[in-house]
């Protein structure tokens, strides 16, 4: 099986080789452009599964993403993108903009959230030194949702002296996704499985309708591609809904943060800090994270990354009182190589040093998460005490075009 | 004035513009019924990294770059100050982004000046020896 998986991954890399980098197909003198970007990962680890490391080592993962921009007329815009994986597809966000001025641009429809530094292009592996972002703030952490519906407006202001100063404002609806194990109780399991019982176990999606959001961003730029200053945030309502939630209806759900980037011509560093809130009395439930990666390229090619992140979560029921507090944590050291054949295809080597269970966990648990809290029976009993600590090992390629 | 004077006037006056052309990778070319005549580095960089659209008169700017990557590579480096793999990464953020795409590109100095003609607003770069015709040269000086 993972020698298939390997073979399989092998092939997908030596079609990506030969692939990139092709630049974006532009059509009708560029009113029409058409992107994307994908990856291929394997990943390994010592026991718990993380991101997409697995005891068993696992090597078929592979995402495309197409990204289609048009400008039919000089101050109208529409932009989409849409995501595949073997198992599903959808539209990742879809919208119109029509632009007044330069400091004056609206917007409509299904918007990327504009949220800390790269909520944008999270997805986009040649923007960033590790397969992937770190996960308190880029992953299921539940900390903002990838867009929102409704109406925004952003623009960049003339120039003061060597600062840019550009802005985002919206408001609308957003649907925030999380995977967790200490929240809702799991859903009736089918039949042939088994229901994992404790919260430590336990583990769903849940989905949360967040209401009456308005939020924005101010970036400050020292220079178009130096040194970048970004504040962000939001406030919103859990909605009313029949489903399950992460908090009760009407309680407020709000986060907020600083960002700061240099991103020079060898060396990269970026830093955030985040905070958020939801639900009120019991219910409240905080994160509070940051991290803080660097790196250097070297000899034309080559790329040296590390990466520095710690997350807490703090729940406020008593029910939780007893959850073990490695599920609450996420403390993480990271180490990469890389090779960079040009901007748009990169091949990524990381090791990570994860202390916690927030987002490393076993691997009945991780399935559990993915499928409403039932999975398949364990040939053997799992210990019920997870493991905080967990070693693995991230290799991907990584295109855009 | 005597006949050697009037020689190295006409010698010096001949020269300048090749003492200046050998300076320059690149002549910067506007539509002629663009109402600017020079820009700083700065500004230029602005509008080829698509953060201004119009022109001071109000006219929408469209850019347009060749194809040819030693140009391109020249470009880059003296009015953004950066290599072309930074300038990609740049436009990767704004593709994604859902902000803006890259200029229109062209496969030749030809090609970028026709449609610098036939496009008013438009403004684009060529190698020293393109044949620009009646485009307004725009001069570029440092911020």
């Amino acid at each position: 099986m993972v020698i298939r998986s390997l073979v399989m991954g092998f092939a997908a890399l030596v079609l990506l080789v030969r692939a990139a980098p092709a630049g974006a197909v532009e059509l009708a003198d560029g009113k029409l452009n058409v992107s994307g970007f994908g990856r291929w990962v394997y990943g390994d680890s010592d026991g718990n599964a993380y991101h997409v490391a697995r005891d068993e080592p696992k090597a078929d993962t592979m995402v495309v993403n197409l990204n289609v921009f048009a400008r039919p007329y000089e101050r109208l815009a529409l932009a989409a993108q849409f995501y595949w994986e073997p198992s599903r597809a959808n539209v990742d966000w879809a919208f119109a903009e029509w632009r007044f001025a330069d400091a004056l641009r609206f917007r409509a429809g299904q918007v990327k959230l504009p949220f800390g530094a790269y909520w944008e292009v999270k997805d986009v592996g040649t923007l960033r030194p590790f397969t992937g972002m770190p996960l308190s703030v880029y992953s299921y952490a539940d900390l903002a949702a990838e867009s929102y519906y409704g109406l925004g407006v952003n623009g960049s202001l003339p120039p003061f002296g060597p600062i840019e100063l550009s802005y985002d404002a919206y408001a609308g609806t957003m649907w925030v996704e999380s995977t967790d194990r200490f929240r809702a109780a799991p859903a009736a399991p089918a039949a042939g499985t088994v229901q994992l019982a404790t919260p430590s176990q336990a583990a769903q999606t849940i989905n949360t309708r967040v209401d009456q959001t308005y939020g924005g961003r101010l970036t400050a730029a020292l220079a178009p591609l130096g040194l970048t200053l970004r504040l962000s945030g939001y406030r919103g309502e859990v909605a009313e809904l029949q489903q399950s939630q992460g908090a009760p209806a009407g309680t407020a759900f709000y986060a907020y943060g600083v960002s700061v980037a240099y991103l020079g011509e060898h060396v990269e560093v970026r830093s955030e800090a985040f905070r958020k809130s939801e639900g009120e009395g019991p219910s409240r439930q905080e994160i509070e994270t940051a991290y803080v990666e660097a790196a250097v390229r070297f000899l034309e090619h080559w790329q040296l990354a590390g990466r520095a992140e710690a997350a807490h979560y703090d729940l406020a029921s008593p029910a939780l009182a007893n959850l073990p507090s490695s599920l609450r944590r996420h403390e993480e050291l990271a180490a990469g190589l890389n090779y960079w054949f040009n901007s748009d295809f990169v091949l990524k080597l990381s090791h990570h040093w994860v202390n916690g269970n927030r987002f490393a966990v076993p691997e009945y648990a991780w399935n559990a998460a993915t499928t409403n809290g039932t999975a398949a029976p364990p040939t053997d009993p799992p210990d019920i005490a997870y493991e905080a600590r967990t070693r693995a090992l991230i290799f991907s390629a990584q295109f855009s075009f | 004035m005597p006949a050697l004077q009037k020689a190295l006037l006409a010698a010096l006056v001949t020269a300048l513009p090749l003492l200046a052309s050998a300076d320059e990778a690149f002549v910067v070319v506007a539509h002629p019924a663009v109402q600017v005549e020079r820009l700083t580095r700065a500004e230029l960089s602005r509008l080829f990294l698509k953060r201004d659209t119009r022109w001071p008169d109000g006219q929408g700017v469209l850019v347009v770059e060749p194809a040819d990557p030693e140009l391109r590579k020249a470009f880059a480096a003296r009015v953004h100050g950066k290599s072309l793999g930074a300038l990609r990464s740049y436009w990767n953020q704004m593709i994604f982004g859902g902000h803006d795409v890259p200029p229109v590109e062209k496969p030749s100095d030809e090609a970028v000046v026709a449609y610098v003609r036939e496009h008013p607003g438009a403004v684009g770069y060529a190698s020293p020896s393109a044949a620009t015709g009646r485009l307004r040269l725009l001069s570029v000086e440092k911020p």
